[in-house]
This record gives C-alpha cells, structure tokens and sequence, in this order.
C-alpha cells in the first residue's frame, strides 16, 4: 500500500494548486469529508468479499499522477471521431482526462428543457444548476462504504452534467466521451450527474477510451435520477486497451413508474471494473441491466451489479455476458435484493459465460436476497466452451473453422447487441464486437 | 471402370475408445443412389458422420476416397467445398446465427473454392427464395437464427434447402424422411430429384421403404452391427420392409457361427 499513500498524497498537492480547489463551501466541506473516509478505508483488497476475485495490483504497482493540462492539447476532431458511435452529428461532450474540453465538444441545437454542459459549469454558473448540482451531488453515491468513490469526490475535477427537464422528450442520442490521453502513469476521475425529471425520456451514449500506450487510471463516478416516469436508456462502450485501469460506479435511482436501461460494452482493458449500482424506488419501477465485456490477453473484467427492489410491484432484467479468451479473466457478482413490503416485485437476472480457451476463467455470483414474500424472481449463471457440434455443423456447409468460430462468438453475443436502439448505434457496435472475433 | 464417387474399404471407425464401424465397405458411382438401412444403433450416422469429417469419429483403420482423392485428410469444410453434404438427421437449432447470412457465407465459400466471384446479397436472395419455395420453406423463417424454432419438419426441409443451395456432388442424407409428413416427403423427394444427375451421387439413409418409392434408389444396403452385411436392388428393401432384420440376423449367424449375438 506505499504506492497507494503516495499517489494520495501526490494528488492532494496536485489538487491544491489546481482550479478544483475552487468552488463553494459546501463542496469543500464534501471532499475533506470524503479525503477522510478515503483515508480511513484505504484502496479495497481482496479479502474484502466484494473484491475477493480482483486485485487491484495494476493500480498499486505505480505512483498516479494527474495528467499535465496540456496532456492531448494536440488531439484533433479526427482524432475523437472514429471513437463515436453515432458520428459527429449528434451533440456530445468531450472530456479529456476529466477535463472538460470546449473545443472538441459541441452542444448542438440544444433541445427545449435540457441542460447539457460541464459540471464546473453548472456549480459556477448563475442559473438554477448551481443548486441542481447541490441537491445531487454525492447524494446517491457512497463515500463511506465505497473507497473508490470518496476518491473520486475528493479530487474530481468536471465530468458531464446531463438535466433535462419535466416532461421533455429527446430525440437525439446525447453523447459524453472520457477520453485519456497521457505520456506518462496519469489517473482521470470524471464525475458525472445525469439527472431526468417527471415524464421526461432520454437517450445517453457514454464512452470511454484512451489513446497512447502510457497507463491510464480512470476513477469514474455517475450519480443518476430517473424521475417519476421519466425513462433512461444508457449505454456505456467501454473501447480501452492493455494500458488501462477502469474503474467505474454507476449510481441510479429510479423514482415511480421510471425506466431505466443500462447497457454496458467493455471490450477489454487491463483491468476494468464496473460497479452498477441501481435502486428502484417507487412503485412500478423498471430497471433493464446488462453488459458484455470481452477479455483477452491477462485483461481482467469485473462486473458488479447490485439491484434494489426497495417498493412494491418493480420489473428488473439483468442480463450480462462474458467472452474470455486467452488467459483471461472475469468475474460477475450480481446482487438483487427485494425489501420487505416490496411485494409483486418482478426479477430476473441471467449471466453467461463464454470461455474460448483453456487458460481463461470466470467467477460468477448472483445472488439473490429477498424479504419479501409475494414476488417472483429468479437467477442462474452459465459457463461454457463454444458448441462443438454447432461448430461441425458450420464446418460441414464450407465455412472455415475460423470463420465458423468467429460467428459462434458472436453469436452469443448477438442478443445483447441486438436490444441497442437507433439502428446506427447497434451496427457500430456490431461491428467492433464482429472485428474482434475475426 | 471409372473411378468411384466414393469408395470406402474395410472402414473401423471409434467414437471414445468404443469400435461402431467394423469393416465397412461401400462404393458409389457418380449417377448413382444407394440407400442404407439398418436397425437402431448400427451405425449408419456414425458412418455420416465420419465422411463428413466429424472429429469425435476416429477412423482406427480402412480408407475412404471421394473422387479418386484421400477423403480422410481433408478438413471438413474442405469436404465441403469439394462437393459432399451431409443433411443431418438431428439438425441444430444455432441461436444468434441467421440462416440467411450464414447460407451465402457457405455459397460464398464454396464459389472462393472453385475460383468463381462472390455472389453478391441480392442476386443471392434471388436464389434462395426460389430454392425456398421449391422446398416450401416459407421466407420468413431464413431471417431467423439457424432452426430455431423451426418445427421437426421445417427442420429437415431446411437441410434439403441447404443442399439445392450447395449443390453437391455426393449428397448424404441422414434420415431425412422421418418426421416428415406424406406432402413434405414427396417435396424432399422432389427436392432431391431434382439434383439427380449423371455427376452426381447420393446416399440416403431410411428406415422406410416409403421415401424409397419417392427417391428411387439403384441399390439397397443393410448397415447390421457396424458393417454392410447384406447389398441387393430396391426390392431388398420391400423384403425388409416386410420382414423386418431377424432374418438378416439368423442368415449371419448360421453363415459365421460365433460372430453375431442373437
Ligand atoms: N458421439 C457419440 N458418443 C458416444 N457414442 C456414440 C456417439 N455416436 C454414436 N454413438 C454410438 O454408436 C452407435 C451407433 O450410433 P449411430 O448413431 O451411428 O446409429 P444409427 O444407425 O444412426 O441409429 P439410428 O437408426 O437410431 O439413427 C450407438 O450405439 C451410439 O450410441
Ligand atoms: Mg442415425
């Protein structure tokens, strides 16, 4: 854990000279706050039961430092387009290394009812945000019990504020890219609120990526609200490589007769780990939880999700599938927990495995804890190698065993990718997941 | 003589360690249909499966050669692409693979193998609603992954939609008639006949004389106990049809005391 003091202590000087240090009161008084119960805790290891099957070695092996601000000064348009699903078309905001970037952002025509900028922006601006901000902020996100999240409350320095009003109904997908770029060790914490008033309806499309071979730590927090009746369809792509540590928390609540959808891509990084954390709290819920994380190489992909039916009559599905290839690794550890008087609740939660190789390993653990006596929920995990004999079958008609292989894996994939909406958003992803089996 | 199509010779072939192939010869020339018939577990999959190139099936000795060349030693998309099919007789449901996508990726294959372009979606879905409706599959159902939720017959009209696609040369079919309805087995016949030709060969494994009426064969084995025991026309399978494999059974044994159980 030295490393571990170190990297506290070089952000803490790092964070006193920079413009995050500015800010209301109240906001200072949140960060020493959570300094203190990051400083309490220290990083998780693993015999703490929720990090028991991952190490977090690729994090404590180095000293963090924040990137310089001038860390991707010279990343162009070009540069950020190839990492956009849905294109340049629709507004986005670009954040590199946490920090917000004007210039490779745009906001579009901005939509009645939304507000869509930087969460400095927000705390320092004039209008009603600032006290948005105030409301929400580490409201639903835990600094006690999560380490990782009162880092992140300690020393963030933007991240993507998302508000779009009572009522209003976007019809283009808003975009927020986490974009890394550094030449040496650097550590990014963005964090983010996603707020959706009564009866409104949006779609978010979060990436995060990186660019360059230098180790990149990104610490993110998302707190989100999905209000009465309000619906919320997310997707996260996660397009890293080998040179980076992901660690991610998504905070949701779900307010009465809300939906909420989450999908997440992880298409590898060296470590990544993505906790999902989403309560439903008001009668007639909805949650639509799922991921597929893809590893290769000694990638190692966690995903926690825990589910809270905390009122009566609430729908959940949880479907999350793994690929790991090589020598690989991934763990699943999905909790749903029905309150008591949560009655009617509707759950269901499935986790699939696919292993292609001898040397690649799955944890899984879903888990189920119910205190109430009227629902009907259920769960399972499997985990398996491709099927031989569909693998024959391909074979016998003319395609290559490779070919014939690629499309196997893809095809236990294909549910997954088939549910995302708009169209162009589901054949981008399609093709990233298709190129990595070819 | 020309060469065979296929010709197998004392063929012993293991699945895990257990021998289910004993000795099996069998040729075929081009123009020719042979039927196979044989009682439950005398391995006339097994012996499908070997040609094909499945790999839980070890050939321990014998030969096998299609169109002169070692069958053997080919991978089996490479027997795929030289020619031979097999229709399945238990075909798979494959979820998350389109029938469609995954019928020109084979096509395409198969035309890469012989030199000739790819052909291209539309020109593509031209030929397989044609084909399809030869077969009565209705369109429809291509779009969806491979079998799933196809009935039993839909099933094996899906293999026999594959075949007027692939066009082979040696055509294997494993009990394509069983579960199938009077109308869907004259289509499969019809389906069947309809590749007949003087380059081509087929061999058709039944249980019932009744397909045999639709696809007439020029010889009839009786696959007994991992080997071909009894060859003869299409009478012979009336004769079996009537009486059933206990007569088999005794000519063997009073033939070769000792080497059948009764
Ligand atoms: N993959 C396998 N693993 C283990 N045993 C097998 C396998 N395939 C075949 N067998 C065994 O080999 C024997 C022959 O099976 P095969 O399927 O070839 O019979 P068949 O003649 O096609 O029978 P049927 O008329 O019932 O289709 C059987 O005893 C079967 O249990
Ligand atoms: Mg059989």
């Amino acid at each position: 854990m030295v490393a571990t003091e170190t990297t506290t202590d070089v952000l803490l000087a790092a964070f006193e000279n920079s413009k995050a240090s500015a800010g209301p009161t109240w906001l200072h008084v949140l960060r020493a706050q959570a300094l203190d119960a990051y400083r309490e805790a220290g990083l998780p290891n693993i015999r703490q039961e929720e990090w028991r099957y991952t190490p977090l070695t690729s994090i404590t092996r180095q000293t963090w430092r924040v990137a310089p601000p001038d860390a991707g000064a010279t990343l162009r348009l070009i540069d950020i387009a190839r990492l956009l699903p849905v294109g340049m078309e629709a507004p986005r905001l670009v954040f590199v290394n946490g920090r917000f970037s004007t210039r490779l952002s745009t906001q579009g025509r901005l939509a009645a009812g939304l507000h869509y900028l930087s969460l400095r922006d927000a705390l320092e601006s004039k209008g009603p945000s600032a006290k948005v901000v105030q409301a929400h902020l580490a409201r639903h996100a835990e600094i006690e019990s999560e380490a990782f999240t009162a880092l992140n409350t300690a020393f963030f320095e933007d991240g993507a504020f998302i508000h779009l009003e009572r009522g209003h109904d976007l019809s283009q997908p808003i975009q927020v890219l986490h974009l890394n770029v550094a030449s040496e060790a650097a550590l990014s914490q963005p964090r983010s609120l996603v707020l959706l008033d009564e009866g409104s309806r949006a779609k978010l499309i979060e990436i995060h990526a990186g660019i360059g071979n230098a180790p990149r730590l990104q610490n993110s927090v998302c707190e989100i609200v999905v209000g009465e009746r309000a619906n919320l369809s997310h997707l996260l792509l996660q397009h890293e490589d080998d040179a980076a540590v992901q660690i991610n928390m998504h905070r949701a609540r779900v307010d009465k007769g809300g939906a909420y959808a989450s999908r997440v891509f992880s298409l590898g990084a060296a470590l990544t780990r993505n906790n999902a954390h989403c309560v439903l709290n008001g009668e007639g819920a909805e949650a639509t939880l799922g991921g597929l994380f893809l590893g290769r190489g000694t990638q190692h992909l966690d995903n926690h999700v825990y589910l809270e039916h905390a009122k009566p009559l609430g729908t959940s599905r949880q479907l999350y599938r793994g690929v790991l290839d090589e020598k690989s690794r991934g763990v699943f550890s999905g909790k749903v927990v029905v309150r008591p008087g949560a009655q009617k609740t509707d759950a269901q939660q499935q986790n699939n495995n696919l292993l292609l190789s001898d040397d690649a390993q799955i944890d899984t653990k879903p888990q189920l804890e119910i205190y109430a006596d009227d629902v009907k929920c259920s769960h399972g995990a499997t985990s398996g190698k491709l099927n031989e004999e569909a693998l024959f079958f391909l074979r016998s008609r003319g395609l290559a065993e490779r070919e014939a292989r690629s499309l196997l894996t893809y095809a236990f994939c294909a549910e997954l990718i088939e549910a995302v909406k708009p169209e162009t958003l589901r054949d981008a992803l399609a093709k990233l997941v298709q190129a990595r089996f070819e | 003589m020309p060469t065979p199509l296929l010709e197998i010779k004392d063929l012993h072939v293991s699945v895990e360690g257990t021998e289910i192939l004993h000795g099996l010869s069998l040729s075929v020339n081009a123009g020719e249909v042979h039927a196979i018939m044989g009682p439950n577990g005398s391995g006339k999959s097994t012996l499908t499966k070997v040609l094909a190139g499945h790999e839980a099936y070890q050939v321990t000795s014998g030969s096998a050669r299609y169109k002169g060349k070692d069958l053997l030693a080919l991978e089996p998309e490479i027997r795929a692409r030289e020619g031979l099919f097999l229709a399945f007789q238990y075909p798979l449901e494959i979820p998350g693979v389109s029938n469609t996508y995954f019928l020109r990726a084979a096509l395409n294959a198969h035309r890469k193998h012989r030199g000739q372009p790819e052909m291209d979606a539309a020109k593509f879905l031209e030929v397989l609603k044609e084909k399809a409706k030869q077969v009565d599959v209705d369109p429809a159902l291509l779009n969806r992954p491979i079998n799933e939720g196809f009935s039993g017959g839909e099933k094996k009209r899906n293999e026999i939609l594959q075949m007027l696609m692939l066009e082979p040369t040696l055509g294997l079919l494993d009990e394509t008639d069983s579960g199938l309805d009077i109308d869907a087995l004259k289509i499969v016949a019809h389906g069947v006949n309809s590749l007949r030709s003087k380059e081509r060969g087929f061999v058709v494994v039944t249980h019932y004389q009744r397909l045999l009426d639709y696809i007439v064969p020029d010889y009839v084995h009786v696959l007994f106990q991992g080997r071909i025991v009894k060859s003869g026309k299409k009478e012979l399978a009336l004769e079996l049809e009537k009486k059933g494999y206990g007569w088999i059974e005794e000519e063997l044994a009073a033939a070769n005391p000792g080497s059948v159980k009764v």
